[in-house]
């Protein structure tokens, strides 16, 4: 059976550390961080303005899940559009630094900081940094996140 | 937590519920967010591991707030929790898929007074998802602010904060930054 992936697609064994990727950008309307925290957060400062003016985010703010989860897009979109990535392994130091507010745009950058092997398992795990960053430049949101990547399938049995 | 930091015991495990997670609900959170192709051939859908772990995140609200309530029914004050700082790490060791149940737990581990935030105390959470057969297949340590019940601002920071809370000079302030 030939290998379903096109040749674009590109498996563990040709990634590199250091490469760095542009991120797309998403505008944070309400609805999306009432609609959100509805199902995620439901805390007084994801769902309320008034409430949300008086507590230390200082204005209604999206869920720190849902910028997790937005960047998760935004790193489908970008990079992950032409990698064999399976799924996610980890994720590690996430700060949250600042609140992302109604109709905030968020974009970034992402970066392979590390490549190695799965534990115990056949696949590769890449470790892209993500900083993602709000309209005025400011840093909301830094972590690392590990992506579990397919190795490039053996030749045998693909005709090609 | 809906304790107050000083009636916050450590490392007391808390139940926040169970999931069984839907094929529906992953193929929304997964089409929205997390839109892998299923490479690894499993015949169910995979969850996401962040709608995991957003997921936990709603039971720990639901068992937050229904604290809240026993305590306030009981005649008390509940204590008053903060938005998180961030995580420090969390992990998936086994992938959840469409028809698994999910028991979510939570333990305090540790509890310090914030430096950066006078009044509020730094809570290092614990959380742990285990499925129908007894393996994690999510492990989080999160960190969470939670009020100061005995704090009293002193003079001199709660003048700071009321200088803040004045239109022009916090306009200032940004201008400066």
């Amino acid at each position: 059976m030939t290998h379903p992936t096109p040749c674009s697609i590109r498996h563990f064994e040709a990634l590199a550390p250091g490469e760095t990727f542009a991120l797309g950008t998403i505008r944070v309307t309400r609805d999306m961080i009432i609609g959100f925290a509805t199902q995620f957060d439901p805390l007084p400062f994801h769902l309320d303005e008034e409430a949300a003016r008086k507590s230390l985010l200082g204005g209604l703010a999206a869920s720190g899940w849902q910028t997790g989860a937005l960047s998760l897009r935004l790193l489908h979109e970008g990079p992950l559009a032409t990698i064999a990535g399976l799924r996610i392994g980890a994720v590690n130091g996430l700060k949250w630094r600042k609140p992302v507010l109604v109709d905030d745009t968020i974009t970034g950058k992402a970066t392979i900081v590390a490549l190695r092997p799965e534990h115990a398992r056949p696949n590769g795990i890449a470790v892209f940094g993500l900083d993602i960053a709000n309209q005025h430049g400011d840093s909301v949101m830094t972590l690392e996140i590990d992506i579990v990547v397919a190795r490039k399938p053996a030749a045998s049995g693909d005709a090609s | 937590m809906t304790r107050w930091f000083e009636d916050v015991s450590l490392n007391d495990a808390f139940p926040l519920g169970s999931h069984r997670f839907t094929a529906e609900e992953i193929a929304a959170f997964s089409a929205q967010y997390d839109p892998f192709t299923n490479l690894s051939g499993a015949a169910q859908p995979e969850a996401s591991g962040w709608h995991v772990a957003s997921l936990c995140h709603r039971y720990m609200v639901d068992a937050i707030a229904a604290e809240a309530e026993r305590l306030s029914a009981a005649g008390q004050t509940p204590g008053i929790s903060g938005p998180s700082p961030g995580v420090n790490r969390m992990d998936f060791p086994v992938p959840v898929h469409a028809g698994d149940t999910v028991a979510f737990t939570l333990w305090v581990t540790a509890k310090r007074p914030s430096q950066s935030l006078p009044g509020w105390g730094v809570l290092t959470n614990r959380l742990e998802g285990v499925n129908q057969h007894g393996a994690i297949v999510y492990r989080a340590e999160v960190v969470a602010f939670s009020k100061l019940r005995d704090y009293r601002m002193p003079l001199r920071l709660r003048l700071a904060w009321a200088l803040t809370r004045l239109p022009g000079l916090r306009k200032l302030a940004h201008h400066r930054r």
